[in-house]
């Protein structure tokens, strides 16, 4: 029906495999930064201290009631006019980064929260200090039940890794506009093609960390 | 900082506001109508229909938003098929929410043991009020959360659109931003009616959760 | 358990505050800054030919505006090829040459007043005007033809302004790159796309056979190089550049090599044209724009 030879040139595979590897390392370098931040916010969130526990929940508060789209063109557009300059590609990892961490923020703190008191009580009563306990007995069960939440939070990291072609980063999307603009002019098999992509990254990740759930 | 740009633009960032609530209730009607059907084709006997209601999902949610409406926007119109900005924006946002309302409904259906249909009718209830004050009271209050959950990110969601040139706010603050080059005040100022939204949904949604969840 | 969590958010107070200073940057940079880095990071195009278009084949941008940047390397570091070409869009040139991202704009950027309060330009090199494209049989003439349908231009765009400015009745549908506008027309989505005609050209070219340009000349636009604001000496090392290709003739081979014609007769007016004057003669041609010529090209 459709001969699709143009679009399946080694050139064409090539420029659209750069971009998912754009993609894979905005999206990779946001979900380290993200978990860092996110896990330090948790805590801070679960601080008697209010001087750090309000700031916390501020942050966390505002950041996810925004959309990322508009926490992306405020790094970028915004951030300069304050003195904070940051390339497209820097921009793009701290906004995905900054938002993300306010999800994982909250993830980290339902899973503290859902391991039992009596457990956290009995380690002590054992004589762990309480930064042994945290990381020997909450965080390995926290992290466990967490998981899933988790993984479904960093596929979506994944997917809005594409609204960073609107400041200029040429991943898989910003990549597609640019052959389907030229000729043949056919979009459809190329909007298939990095639906197809996407689909497979995110939703083998998703099957891998189903996996792993049943492994541990 | 030139903080006056948002009093001079009250009026188009205001506009902006409504396109906004316009995208989002629109997409709401129509995704919740998605997920309610694809929520039934998952739960049905039909191994086809379960298929294709996977399928769906499973697809929908692992590919990126924006790629859904770049393809109402720029694709379709290749084969003759023409949706402006705005409908390429609601038809792109429904279809992926739809996909996340599914998961949420159906997650409602399946938390409800069947034991519980079964001894509500053993003790004398008809199959309808089963239902109506044993199952789906539970059934619903399983739901809101979720369902809740996927609301609020529509919404945020919603800010999309404004890369197919609708002036939702987003849109808004980015056009006056290309001619003022006021960005962090405009960006604030988007920020901020983005929250007046959100912000309210999002305690009305703890607000309905906790009381279902006291009953 | 709490009390021991207080250095862990030292620690990410203190993680936050590097990650937001650490790529803070100078803005400044001079030809010498320029000389001891080795390389010269310019702003271009990635999608508007023929000034500057990535090849997905070879994944090398080339262009018009891409020989200006390598007749500028020329001058600074004695070596075309020792240059970074940075992807910019019309909305976010400005920003990236405030970040410090980059040295120098060289993406068809026209020389305005109030672009001017924002950074500093080089003289004019390259005089363009704003004009339409369309689908062969539209019967779109001209701007003021624009009435009651829809024309597809470009965020941040001097066109975009101007478009709303002469087709008050038009329906402008505002997007982030000329592939997606004329994706847009493709599509018959829009019943126009505007922009500097040359541009035009560039994507007219790429299919030949169902498009063409129309309604003449609206504006004109002269194209400057876009230089960090009281930048001086990179400023005096650009104009140079730009005066030594005019002379030497190379500036007519880059014409010649893109827009497939020699420059205009009068380009000796307008070329290296100080910006002032250029943003004054470019804020005075409206708000009554000549009535457009019979033809582009």
């Amino acid at each position: 029906m459709f001969d699709l030879g143009w679009l399946f040139t080694w050139d064409n595979i090539r420029f659209l495999l750069g971009g998912l590897g754009m993609t894979l390392a905005v999206a990779g370098l946001s979900i380290v930064f993200s978990s860092i931040l996110g896990l330090l916010l948790a805590f801070a969130r679960l601080s008697p201290v209010a001087l750090i526990r309000y700031p916390a929940i501020f942050y966390i508060e505002v950041m996810r009631a925004l959309p990322i789209l508009l926490v992306i063109f405020f790094t970028y557009f915004a951030l300069p006019q304050i003195g904070i300059r940051l390339s497209p590609f820097a921009a793009g990892v701290t906004a995905m980064s900054a938002f993300t961490a306010s999800l994982v923020a909250e993830i980290v703190r339902a899973g503290i929260l859902s391991v039992n008191r009596g457990l956290v009580e009995a380690a002590s009563a054992q004589g762990l200090t309480r930064v042994q306990t945290l990381r020997l007995i909450i965080l390995p069960i926290a992290l466990r039940r967490m998981m899933p939440t988790l993984v479904s939070q960093f596929i979506t990291l994944i997917k809005d890794t594409s609204l960073t072609a609107v400041i200029g980063i040429l991943e898989l999307v910003r990549r597609a506009q640019i052959i389907y603009s030229g000729p043949p002019f056919q979009p459809i098999p190329v909007f298939a093609l990095i639906a197809l992509i996407y689909f497979v990254v995110n939703y083998g990740l998703s099957l891998g960390s189903r996996r792993l759930e049943q492994a541990i | 900082m030139h903080w006056s740009v948002l009093v001079d633009n009250a009026g188009a960032l205001f506009a902006g506001l409504l396109i906004t609530l316009e995208v989002s209730i629109l997409s709401f009607v129509f995704s919740f109508a998605i997920g309610v059907v694809v929520a039934v084709l998952r739960v049905t006997p039909s191994r086809l229909l379960n298929r294709a209601g996977t399928a769906y999902v499973e697809f929908i949610r692992n590919v990126p938003l924006l790629v859904e409406i770049f393809f109402f926007y720029f694709a379709l119109p290749s084969v003759g098929i023409r949706f402006d900005g705005f409908w390429s924006g609601v038809c792109g946002l429904s279809i992926y929410t739809g996909a996340f309302f599914a998961e949420a409904i159906r997650s409602g259906i399946f938390a409800v043991p069947s034991g519980q249909l079964e001894a509500a009718e053993a003790s004398g209830l008809s199959y309808t009020q089963a239902m109506r004050f044993v199952v789906l009271p539970q059934a619903i209050a399983m739901t809101i959360p979720p369902i809740g959950n996927t609301t609020l990110n529509m919404i945020k969601n919603s800010s999309l659109v404004s890369t197919v040139s609708v002036a939702d706010i987003l849109g808004t603050a980015n056009l006056l931003g290309g001619r003022t080059f006021a960005y962090t005040e405009l960006l604030a100022g988007a920020a901020l009616l983005y929250l007046v939204i959100t912000i309210p949904a999002a305690l009305g949604i703890n607000f309905t959760e906790r009381r279902l969840a006291i009953r | 358990m709490h009390r021991s969590l207080r250095p862990w958010f030292l620690v990410a107070l203190a993680a936050m505050l590097l990650g937001t200073l650490a790529p803070a940057r100078a803005a400044e940079t001079t030809p010498d800054t320029i000389k001891a880095r080795g390389v010269l990071r310019v702003g271009v195009k990635f999608d508007a030919p023929p000034f500057g278009q990535l090849d997905p084949r070879t994944n090398k941008v080339d262009g018009f505006d891409i020989d200006i940047a390598r007749a500028v390397a020329k001058t600074i570091l004695g070596d075309e090829n020792k240059i970074e070409f940075v992807g910019v869009t019309s909305a976010n040139r400005i920003p990236q040459l405030q970040n410090g991202n980059i040295d120098l704009i060289i993406a068809t950027m026209t020389i305005t007043q109030a672009r001017m309060q924002q950074i500093d330009f080089s003289n004019v090199y390259y005089r363009a005007g704003q004009s339409l494209l369309v689908r062969k049989d539209s019967p779109v003439k001209s701007y003021r033809d624009l009435a009651g349908r829809s024309v597809c231009t470009i965020t941040g765009s001097t066109p975009e302004q101007t478009i709303r400015r002469v087709a008050p009745r038009a329906t402008v549908i505002v997007l982030e790159s000329y592939p997606e506008c004329f994706t847009a027309l493709r599509g018959g989505r829009v019943d126009a796309e505007t922009t500097d005609n040359v541009l035009l050209f560039g994507l007219q070219q790429q299919d030949p056979a169902n498009f063409k340009l129309t309604g003449g000349l609206f504006t004109f636009e002269p194209y400057g190089i876009g230089i960090a604001k009281g930048n001086r000496a990179l400023a005096a090392a650009v104009n140079t550049t730009l005066t030594h290709i005019a002379g030497d003739g190379s500036y007519a081979k880059m014409h010649a090599k893109w827009l497939k014609e020699s420059p205009p007769g009068d380009w000796r007016s307008w070329f290296a044209e100080s910006p002032e004057k250029a943003a004054e003669q470019f804020a005075t041609q409206f708000p009554s724009p000549s009535p457009a010529p019979a033809a582009t090209r």
